[in-house]
């Protein structure tokens, strides 16, 4: 359900609040022709995501690649009721709610499909049929099409009725005794988000982060392409704070970090832009982060990434301003994605345990026209720290990055001023911290890798609309992890 | 003997959002709020917004100028999201 009133809608989200793939280890390397989109069950049936604003395009393109005539459409019954002996007998069923094809077809058909939507825009993605992604946003289905997914079916049943037990929910158990891990070769949120497996840097792309500023004589970042500039009156772009380079870090750091750490960043082809927008003592107001927006728009870049927020209550509403200013950042052409930290103030001092419920979603991530995200660990569960979507009017969370233990470049000597919750002083170029804002730029590199996937002038919504629909089901509410965890194209 | 003329009302930070229509005419905008007493500050044409100052108590008269979607009083209480 979309999340706004407002007058140009954003993205609808396209993934299940919920879903029946359990979390836990990371995808098996399994071979690319079968499953080359993470664990899961599988019908041996495909799912063509389409563009929500060209269905007959998509169609066409799915009809083209795959020489397939029998098409069977959901808006063709009554109340979209679709009547399952004649679907059983299509070679594609439309689902017109969902902008979703499901194609009945063959593995070499398969592989032309997913080669024709790499050069197709009007096909937004290509992935075997998983369970719950037919019934991401479908009208209740007749139990007839479920039959056949029975254990699926009663999984999701335990989760959306909050019955909890059994051997679903046991097999759940074991898997989230795997986790993620730091290695010599990459981070755990490189892993966890299938970066690292990525043929993809998001090459070109420019990607804006506005934070406190970046350490521009950092070695890992020697040689890139880099755009700074202040928005923080009497403070250099420098980073005398140590979160920025952090965040651009993340986002955007090299393949091969010259210091001979491992990989932590995600688009490492990405053009950086780094906006200061906030001073060296890690605040900073509208004005300045608006400037920031401008500045970042004016220079074609394509992803904003935002680590900051401002505290919401309960009830808050949503900036009127900060909307306007997305919506027409995703309205642009090809349009920018701004993507933003859901906030950090749902630990329970001194614990490491969650508020219930926890608080709301800060702003301007609360806006419906951009990305809010959460974090979660390398467990896949969520952080205590990370708020929820509790406010209506847009103020949910839209998807999860890793944000516990995350490892990134941070300033060089002299070392960064103090830093909460501890005050300690950072440790030369690199840092492990926690936050929603790590978070965010593994979700704005990870945009920036997708639209190199897809082409540049995959438009903004559309990108909203793949990295929804791409991240991995956690076993977590959408209230608390969105459309789930972040994942790169493969 | 205390003067009967009142204190200049107290500015405050403020960002006004300009509808799609006048977004190419920031200028004159700017200019009609001038008259209500708006300071310009900033003029950011891609998103098109004004930033400036403002007496408090004419947030309201602003927000009534031809071409004006939204004013809001400017925060200041943005911080880092990292633990």
């Amino acid at each position: 359900m979309p999340r706004t009133r407002s007058r140009i809608t954003p993205p609808r989200k396209t993934a299940p609040p919920t879903s029946a793939t359990p979390p836990g280890t990371p995808p098996a390397a399994p071979p690319a022709e079968t499953m080359p989109f993470g664990d899961g069950e599988f019908t041996g049936r495909y799912l063509v995501l389409m563009r929500e604003d060209n269905m007959k395009a998509g169609l066409q393109a799915v009809k083209d690649a795959t020489g397939l005539k029998q098409v069977c459409n959901t808006a063709d019954f009554e109340a979209s009721a679709i009547d399952m002996v004649q679907a059983n007998d299509a070679e594609v069923i439309v689902f017109d709610e969902l902008k979703v094809a499901v194609v009945n077809t063959d593995p070499t058909q398969a592989s032309g499909l997913r080669a024709a939507a790499d050069d197709n825009g009007d096909m937004l993605a290509v992935e075997p049929e998983r369970i719950m992604y037919a019934l991401a946003e479908a009208p209740p289905l007749p139990l007839e099409f479920l039959r056949g997914y029975k254990e699926a079916v009663n999984h999701l049943y335990a989760m959306l009725t909050g019955e909890t037990g059994g051997p679903v929910s046991e097999a759940e158990r074991l898997l989230l005794a795997a986790a993620f891990a730091d290695t010599a070769q990459f981070t755990w949120g490189l892993q966890g988000t299938r970066v690292h497996e990525s043929r993809f840097s998001g090459r070109g792309i420019k990607v804006a982060v506005l934070d406190t500023g970046f350490d521009l004589d950092h070695p890992d970042f020697a040689g890139r392409s880099i755009t700074s500039r202040s928005f923080v009156e009497g403070q250099l772009v420098n980073d005398e704070n140590g979160h920025g380079t952090h965040c651009i870090g993340t986002a955007m750091g090299p393949q091969r970090p010259a210091g001979g750490v491992r990989r932590y960043g995600c688009a490492f082809g990405a053009q950086i832009f780094a906006g200061k927008v906030l001073s060296n003592q890690g605040s900073g107001a509208d004005g300045g982060i608006l400037a920031g927006i401008n500045w970042a728009i004016a220079n074609g870049c394509r992803v904003i990434s935002m680590s900051l927020g401002s505290r919401t209550r309960p009830g808050d509403t949503f900036s009127p301003i900060y909307e306007s200013v997305a919506q027409r950042a995703l309205a642009s052409t090809p349009g920018t994605l701004i993507v933003a930290a859901a906030g950090n103030e749902s630990r329970i001092p001194n614990t490491n345990t969650r508020l219930d419920p926890p608080n709301p979603v800060a702003r301007p991530a609360n806006c419906p026209s951009i990305l809010a995200v959460a974090a979660v660990d390398s467990r896949l569960g969520i952080a205590a720290f990370s708020n929820g979507g509790i406010n209506g009017q847009g103020g949910g969370v839209d998807i999860a990055g890793p944000g516990v233990g995350i490892f990134s470049s941070a300033p060089s000597a002299p070392a960064a001023v103090p830093q909460p919750p501890n005050f300690s002083v950072w440790p030369d170029r690199y840092h492990s911290i926690n936050g929603t804002s790590m978070a965010t730029p593994h979700v704005a590199g990870i945009a920036a890798m997708w639209l190199e996937a897809r082409g540049a002038s995959t438009d903004a919504r559309a990108l909203w609309q793949l990295l929804t629909s791409n991240s991995r089901r956690l076993s977590l509410s959408s209230r608390d992890a969105g459309a789930g965890l972040v994942q790169g194209p493969l | 003997m205390p003067s009967k003329k009142k204190p200049p009302a107290p500015t405050i930070d403020v960002t006004v959002m300009v509808e799609d229509h006048r977004k190419s005419d920031l200028a004159g905008v700017a200019r009609d709020l001038a008259a209500k007493g708006f300071i310009l500050g900033q003029s950011l044409h891609e998103i098109g917004v004004l930033t400036g100052r403002a007496p408090a108590t004419a947030l309201a008269a602003l927000a009534k100028v031809s071409g004006v979607s939204a004013v809001e009083e400017s925060r200041s209480d943005y911080h880092t999201q990292a633990e």
